[in-house]
């Protein structure tokens, strides 16, 4: 890292088509990022901009650097900032969705449930799964926070979540796991699987987001610096 | 002395104390509480990956003792430090409090176990002002009475001791629900022919790779299909809904509820019968409550399955300081083989400091 300084660090992802979408949003915006010098190499700069720091991360570490204030603004999909954050209201604003990254969080069950299509019904098959099967009702999700406040939104208690780091869509018929809450975008890869979505069961529409960190030491040049890039980086999808 | 000290002593002479490990296996309170208890306890892990936790109450403890060392009558009291994220911040406790298990006259103990808390409080100087008692039992016999369609009750019942829950269920069923009838299961349904339903989702558990055997099974699955197909396009009625609405309102003292209950069942069409007996009852054995006043609130209740029946809510100087209840439906859910009476209570140290 160098030396503190007041420039402003932005978090972008480090690789995919998060990345190479982040970098057309930027240059789009009139802020080309450099290609780092050393390919190895995690940091860079915009070009012609001294007061500008790039960082190039993972998605999800962006937003725990932004929770932790290490960065001031990041780029990174909704669904990550809120289920990795805690508090996330007290530790970031949502500034500007970028329009690609889309994923909704969705519950979904076996379609072979067919008394189930909704969150109402979903309550009620939790309830009595204990005494029917002899076990609780299990979630599979790697969204423990977004699955655990919009069940108790919805006045279910009683379910387990099962962690589950990969193949989310698998879990009912690995025997794993009842129902899921996974990200999906075109809902196909739950259709393969013999799965369907509540009618109430989006749990949040995610896309790339840019994030600014609330807890992050803002100066006055850093300051100056965001409201440029966030201008002109909202100019740029109007 | 403090005041722990002295409620724990007090406590102790009506019934033995009992250690509780602070280090608690994880599993049995999100077994029983549910996945929301996540959130407010402090999970661990054993050097073996066994999920562990800071005690975050001593009722469950207490029970699964109780029914891991072959179900004998057992009344005893506990005092310590619980460990639960308050939304406040705070997240550590003091509680003293008593359990009663297996004791089969259930409003004797009741009664008994609401004495002993006030007993206590008075004994160290810190009288409850007040008691709200609710009975989930006299709320059955209300939703019960309506005739509702199954799965309706169900729901309602499951929502009591809720409040935001229950009224915005009411909302809903007002408004109706709509009846889907688009697809080859809604007409099946609605024909009621369990075996076609039951072949349709067994085709599907095929193609999709599920075991019939080990989740939910088909024939449940086109059973509650049927079910709620009979009451898809229900709605309550402005009549069921007022009357559900207004005993939920019901507020009154104790010793005025029998009245006010029978008066409600008369102009409502509903025997509250044995329940309003088993309430009358338990209210006789509690007798004189000194400077305790007692009021019977219908709309209290605790939101957890296990709870059955009565629950009470002690407060001092407008400070919640103790609460407690019936709660027959724990140990079998913490594998005894059959249902064990149990009631007990639990005062809250830091509170009733407050409330000097």
């Amino acid at each position: 890292m160098n030396a503190p300084t007041d420039k402003l660090v932005i978090a972008i992802p480090s690789k995919g088509r998060l990345k190479d979408t982040t970098l057309e949003v930027f240059t789009k915006a009139g802020l080309p990022v450099v290609p780092p010098a050393d390919v190895r190499s995690y940091q860079t700069v915009v070009e012609g901009r001294d007061d500008i720091e790039i960082a190039f991360l993972s998605a999800s570490e962006i937003a725990g650097e932004l929770a932790a204030g290490t960065v001031h603004l990041g780029v990174t999909g909704e669904d990550l900032a809120r289920e990795k954050i805690a508090q996330v209201d007290e530790a970031v604003s949502f500034i500007a969705p970028l329009g690609f990254g889309h994923a909704d969080v969705v519950v979904a069950v076996p379609d072979a449930w067919i008394d189930v299509d909704t969150m109402a019904d979903l309550d009620d098959v939790a309830a009595t799964y204990r005494q029917r099967t002899g076990r609780r009702l299990r979630v599979a999700t790697k969204y423990w926070q977004l699955t655990q406040n919009w069940f108790g939104e919805h006045g279910i208690g009683v379910y387990r979540i099962v962690e589950s780091l990969g193949a989310t869509e698998g879990a009912p018929a690995a025997g794993s796991a009842d129902a899921i809450v996974d990200i999906t975008s075109t809902g196909s890869t739950i259709r393969a699987n013999n799965l369907k979505v509540l009618d109430d069961g989006v749990i949040l529409r995610s896309q790339a987001t840019l994030i600014e960190s609330k807890r992050a030491a803002w100066g006055d040049a850093a300051k100056a610096a965001r409201d440029d890039v966030v201008e002109k980086v909202k100019a740029s999808l109007a | 002395m403090p005041l722990f000290q002295h409620l724990a002593d007090a406590l102790a002479t009506v019934a033995p104390p009992v250690d509780v490990a602070i280090l608690q296996p994880a599993d049995p309170f999100l077994e029983t509480a549910g996945e929301d208890m996540r959130r407010r306890i402090f999970i661990t892990q054993s050097g073996f990956g066994e999920g562990l936790c800071l005690r975050p109450e001593f009722t469950i403890p207490i029970c699964m003792d109780f029914v891991g060392n072959g179900n004998e009558l057992r009344r005893c009291s506990y005092g310590g430090t619980v460990f639960r994220q308050s939304r406040e911040g705070a997240s550590e406790f003091r509680q003293v409090g008593m359990e009663d298990l297996g004791r089969d006259d259930a409003t004797a103990a009741d009664a008994d176990a609401l004495r002993d808390m006030l007993v206590a409080l008075d004994g160290v100087g810190r009288a409850a002002d007040e008691v709200e008692l609710g009975d989930q039992a006299l709320f059955a016999v209300v939703v019960d009475g309506l005739g509702l369609p199954a799965g309706v009750g169900d729901r309602l019942l499951r929502s009591f001791g809720a409040p935001k829950q229950l009224a915005a269920l009411l909302d809903r069923l007002s408004e109706g629900t709509a009846a889907r009838d688009d697809r080859e299961e809604d007409r099946l349904a609605c024909a009621g022919d369990a075996v076609a339903l039951e072949a349709l989702v067994r085709e599907r558990m095929d193609v999709a790779n599920l075991s019939p055997k080990a989740g939910r099974s088909p024939k449940d699955i086109a059973a509650r299909m049927i079910e709620r197909s009979a009451i898809a396009g229900f709605s309550l009625a402005a009549e069921q809904l007022s009357v559900l609405r207004n005993f939920l309102d019901l507020r009154c003292p104790l010793d005025e509820t029998k009245d006010r209950l029978t008066e409600f069942g008369a102009q409502n069409d509903l025997d509250f019968g044995t329940a309003l007996d088993a309430f009358v009852e338990r209210a006789a054995h509690l007798g004189d409550t000194g400077s305790t006043a007692l009021t019977y609130r219908a709309s209290l209740g605790r939101n957890l399955g296990y709870y059955t029946g009565m629950v009470f809510e002690a407060s001092r100087k407008g400070v919640l300081i103790g609460g407690g209840g019936r709660y027959d439906g724990l140990c079998s859910l913490l594998g005894a083989p059959a249902t064990v009476p149990a009631v007990g209570f639990s005062i809250a140290i830091d509170r009733l400091e407050d409330a000097a």
